[in-house]
């Protein structure tokens, strides 16, 4: 886990983001647990209410939750629900910015569709 | 649930005021940065707040009670003190010993560990101790004091990067543990601004501000680019300070950021980035 | 429970200094009295005395020094100047009681193979020479009692005046016990010894040994001193501040 201080993202985002990489990643599997918050924060050195900002984060969107008493626990359809995320924002980050772009500069749709194509076949 | 009442406080040194009508109230349990240049009155602060020396007027109250000679609210803060007021010639584990005597509180046994932990040498007498060690043996006891309300005045003075870095992870544990008002006060902003939840900035002997980090990092935005377009921009903002590195120039502006696609901004190719606590406090300190 | 902590705290501070003192006091009494031993061989007129004047300076010392080291680490535990001056005040009568006795059983230990007169025998018993062979001890006890536990508040008292002074005042009260002197000798010259004369007077009244001697017209003196310098001290710590 990393996160970047620089950047113009708030901590906690950052963190919650950092923490759906690691359960797509496997490294946190469904329905086990996570670290708690307070050694999240000790490895970041962030303030621990940061720390229990991100992870409520993801505890409103269902990809975390709480069992009193012990700690947090990834939920059983945690991964679905990341990629769904994820893929909306890849529409509205990549797609929309790409194609109002795309505009600017007089570039078709096709042409578009070509450039993919290229980028595809190099990997 | 500790509170901390500080009201009209005035501490004046013959003519030189160090503190001036400063108000302030403390009441939710956060690690706080304590923010001020040199001689702002942050020591100053913190030695009236545990009756090490005396208000020229107004009042400090723990819960409610003054802390004026006062054992029942002073028994509530460990003050980690930048003078090093432990007696020359007594040796490390003597200076824990008594101190539990002291605080009744406190864990020898968790100051004993942390002893280990930091490498302090427990036979050491405490003048045998460099710059260093003395700060890690008063960090290991307001630690480990139990104390409701844990005061650092400068605690990061003389430790190398990775006692730095240890004794960060070790105050987010204890305060992970037991949530209690924590302030720090320190020089070394950038790192602890990701630490502390609150901030109070004093100045000359006032407050400046109390607000939490995230609202203070998120009333203003930093915009740079080539100097004559960032000047073009800030024209109709609140600025409060710029840096000039050649023809590059950054602005520290009060708002709410322009979108990206705000047209100015895009063709002007200026950048937008988030206020930064350190350069903040530079420009909010800067007389 | 705090204030005994803090006697506590003071008595173990006091405790190494008190050793080595004592160490020292007995190995310079043995000397004395086996040299005494083989110059007079039990002859009255060789005798050793005032090793006890010893006690009386150290225990000065022990308030002096009691005062500004442990102020600060008082401080540093968030101790009240008032539990703090308590603590020290109620620190004082162990340690001066067993200096008293332990003074009292050097100075008879040493009796049995020499003589050796210990400061109470000297002003009290001088006229008596069978009470001086064996004095009576609990009067000499709680005379030494009360003599030293003054004296530790007297230095208490000073080393305070001295923490509490900034630089000119700190000159001022070292020199004017000079200048007081110097003015008194000078006006017991012009005036034919009578200040020197009402002072020995004075002195001789508040010890005990003006009218007959009795030990008890100082301890006496010593408590009411004691009580006025305790009063004093206590006004004075309770405005000291931590200097930064």
């Amino acid at each position: 886990m990393l996160l970047d201080f620089n950047s113009e993202k708030p901590i906690y985002l950052q963190l919650a983001e950092t923490l759906e990489d690691d359960i797509l990643k496997g490294i946190f599997e469904e329905e086990t647990q996570i670290p708690s918050t307070t050694e999240i924060s000790m490895n970041f050195k962030i303030n621990p209410a940061t720390a229990g900002k991100g992870v409520n984060l993801l505890v409103d969107e269902g990809i975390l939750y709480k069992k009193r008493g012990v700690g947090m626990f990834v939920c059983s359809d945690a991964k679905g629900k990341i990629f769904e995320k994820r893929k909306k924002a890849f529409y509205n980050n990549y797609i929309v910015a790409l194609l109002s772009e795309a505009e600017k500069l007089k570039i078709s749709k096709n042409e578009i569709i070509d450039m993919i194509g290229k980028e595809r076949s190099k990997t | 649930m500790s509170t901390i009442e500080i009201s009209n406080l005035t501490k004046c040194y013959g003519k030189n005021m160090a503190l001036n009508d400063l108000s302030l109230d403390i009441t939710e349990k956060k690690i706080y940065g304590l923010l001020g240049r040199n001689g702002a009155g942050k020591t100053t602060l913190l030695n009236l707040m545990t009756n090490k020396i005396f208000p020229t007027h107004g009042e400090i109250k723990v819960d409610s009670e003054t802390v004026f000679e006062n054992e029942n609210a002073l028994r509530k803060i460990y003050y980690m003190t930048e003078k090093g007021l432990y007696p020359e010639d007594m040796k490390i584990k003597d200076i824990i010993k008594w101190s539990s005597e002291f605080y009744p509180n406190m864990v020898p046994s968790r100051a004993f560990e942390l002893a280990e932990k930091f490498d302090l040498d427990l036979n050491k007498k405490y003048k045998g101790l460099s710059t260093g060690y003395t700060s890690i043996l008063k960090i290991i006891l307001t630690l480990s004091s139990n104390a409701e309300i844990l005061l650092f005045d400068e605690p990061l003075l003389g430790l190398d990067a990775n006692h730095r870095d240890m004794f960060y992870k070790e105050l987010i544990h204890h305060y992970g543990n037991t949530p209690k008002i924590i302030i720090l006060s320190t020089h070394l902003i950038e790192e602890v601004a990701d630490i502390i939840e609150e901030v109070i900035i004093i100045k000359n002997g006032k407050l400046v501000l109390k607000k939490t980090t995230e609202n203070l990092l998120s009333s203003g935005y930093t915009i740079s680019g080539k100097a004559e377009d960032v000047d073009a921009f800030i024209q109709d903002k609140k600025v409060i300070g710029t840096d000039t590195i050649g023809r590059f120039k950054y602005a520290y502006v009060l708002g709410t950021p322009p979108s990206k696609e705000n047209d100015q901004v895009d063709k002007m190719d200026l950048e937008i980035t988030k206020l930064d606590l350190q350069k903040l406090f530079i420009q909010l300190t800067n007389s | 429970m705090k204030i005994l902590k803090i006697a506590k705290y003071q008595i173990s501070e006091t405790k190494k200094a008190l050793m080595s003192y004592y160490l020292i006091i007995i190995v310079i009494a043995f000397i004395m009295s086996t040299f005494m031993i083989r110059i007079g061989h039990g002859k009255e007129n060789v005798s050793i005395g005032g090793l006890d004047f010893a006690s009386v300076i150290f225990i000065f010392v022990v308030g002096i020094t009691g005062f500004s080291d442990s102020f600060k680490f008082m401080q540093v535990n968030n101790i009240t100047r008032k539990h703090f001056f308590q603590g020290f005040v109620i620190s004082i009568f162990p340690i001066t009681a067993f200096m008293a006795a332990l003074d009292i059983l050097i100075n008879r230990l040493t009796n049995l193979f020499s003589v050796n007169n210990s400061l109470f025998t000297q002003i009290y018993l001088r006229q008596d020479s069978i009470a001086r062979a064996n004095p009576n001890i609990i009067n000499n006890f709680i005379w030494s009692f009360t003599v030293l536990s003054f004296f530790a508040i007297l230095g208490y008292f000073i080393s305070l005046v001295y923490y509490r002074s900034n630089m000119i005042t700190k000159i001022a009260v070292s020199v004017s016990p000079l200048i007081i002197l110097s003015v008194l000798g000078y006006l017991n010259g012009i005036t034919n010894g009578v200040i020197s004369y009402t002072a020995t007077d004075f002195l001789q009244l508040i010890w005990g040994f003006k009218h007959g001697y009795n030990p008890y017209v100082a301890v006496l003196t010593m408590t009411i001193s004691f009580i006025l310098l305790s009063l004093f001290s206590f006004l004075l710590i309770r405005k000291v501040q931590v200097k930064e």
